[in-house]
């Protein structure tokens, strides 16, 4: 018996639906992949939260990121927290009037009150900051915040 | 020409494809980030900009006061409070099940909308401040914001049930998402005929100078 299938060659594999396989793979990960809008010149970890949802993405959202500047942007930026608008790290909370006025524009008037502003924020970011922003915002009317975070419970504050 | 006919065309080789189709394959997998925006939504108080309206002193009793200080310690109405606890503490303020004098109050105002077959409801009003400071973590901050959240939540989810028999997640979804508008509406009513049963009340509070501070 182990003989005669010895004598047999083993038939090759066909490979012709390999790309198939990879293509259905493919088109998976094009409609799956969201590209980032901005490159963040700032680090950010997202802290955790036991309950958080997910942001209504029908209303327009603008984003207002903190956190220490990367490595590449510490000489210029240094090592505190800092705020990036855009594309640009602001030299301080003022530069979000400008900012808020800007998406205003950009969005219209009747999208003003749906304006959400979410806050990116690292997770070691001192309070002081955040509540800076939340003042700033506040005093334009920008009353609509949403505070981004990782669902679950943080893995290095178990221990 | 008639030669050329005579010949078959040859095939092209497709072996290459899959090459191709991998490239592409590895950089959408490179670039892909499954980032799904998680975040916890708050209304920021309005602005007050007349200093002539006075406004009621709140009583003791209807304040439930959360303070985080700058060594991440969390106090509950003056004392050091639990994480695990808190969730469970701010859901009996609010409901207050036992009509306890130390708790939140009850509103003599009932709520009264048609949606809502059970009839009359009362209105807690009791108020939960966050307070932190200036060297507070922002990460110990949006904890005690997330089980704030999921306390609201949870709360809110029993009315839904009872009313619309399903969650409140669901009815939020079925508000935002969908072509029907007058679905959307329907659905929208009733999350806020939720939400005016049980308005999230979270005052949070201008942090605190740290003492550190300089």
């Amino acid at each position: 018996m182990l003989n005669k299938k010895k004598k047999k060659s083993v038939p090759a594999i066909s490979t012709a639906s390999l790309p198939d396989i990879v293509f259905m793979l493919l088109f998976f990960f094009m409609v799956a992949t969201k590209m980032k809008e901005v490159t963040l010149k700032v680090e950010i970890k997202r802290p955790f939260a036991s309950f958080a949802t997910k942001l209504d993405d029908t209303n327009p959202i603008k984003t207002v990121y903190v956190g220490k500047p990367i490595a590449s942007m510490q000489s210029t930026y240094g090592t505190e927290s800092r705020i990036q608008i855009n594309d640009v790290i602001a030299s301080d909370v003022s530069g979000l009037v400008q900012a808020v006025e800007d998406w205003r524009e950009e969005i219209g008037d009747a999208n003003i009150p749906k304006l959400t502003v979410l806050l990116k924020i690292d997770k070691n970011t001192k309070m002081g900051v955040v509540n800076d922003i939340k003042k700033t915002l506040r005093d334009r009317e920008q009353y609509k915040i949403a505070y981004s975070s990782s669902k679950g419970d943080d893995a290095e504050e178990a221990n | 020409m008639a030669k050329n006919k005579k010949r078959e065309v040859q095939e092209i080789n497709a072996s290459s494809m899959a090459d191709i189709a991998f490239l592409l394959l590895v950089f959408f997998l490179v670039t892909t980030t499954f980032d799904s925006d998680y975040a916890i939504e708050r209304r920021l108080p309005a602005k007050i900009d007349t200093k002539d309206t006075v406004s009621k002193p709140i009583e003791p009793r209807n304040v439930f006061i959360l303070l985080i200080n700058k060594r991440d310690e969390l106090f509950v109405n003056g004392e050091r409070g639990d994480m695990k606890k808190l969730k469970e503490d701010v859901k009996e303020f609010i409901k207050n099940p036992a009509d306890k004098p130390n708790l939140s109050e009850k509103s003599e105002k009932y709520v009264q909308s048609p949606l809502l077959k059970n009839g009359r409801y009362t209105k807690s009003k009791g108020v939960i401040t966050l307070q932190g400071d200036r060297l507070t973590s922002y990460k110990k901050y949006i904890a005690v914001q997330g089980i704030l959240t999921a306390a609201f939540e949870e709360m809110r989810n029993e009315i839904a049930q009872r009313e619309f028999q399903t969650s409140y997640a669901e009815l939020k979804e079925k508000a935002s998402k969908g072509n029907n508008e007058d679905v959307k509406k329907k659905f929208a009513e009733r999350v806020d005929a939720i939400d005016d049963v049980l308005p999230m009340a979270i005052s949070e509070a201008e942090t605190r100078k740290s003492a550190e501070k300089k």
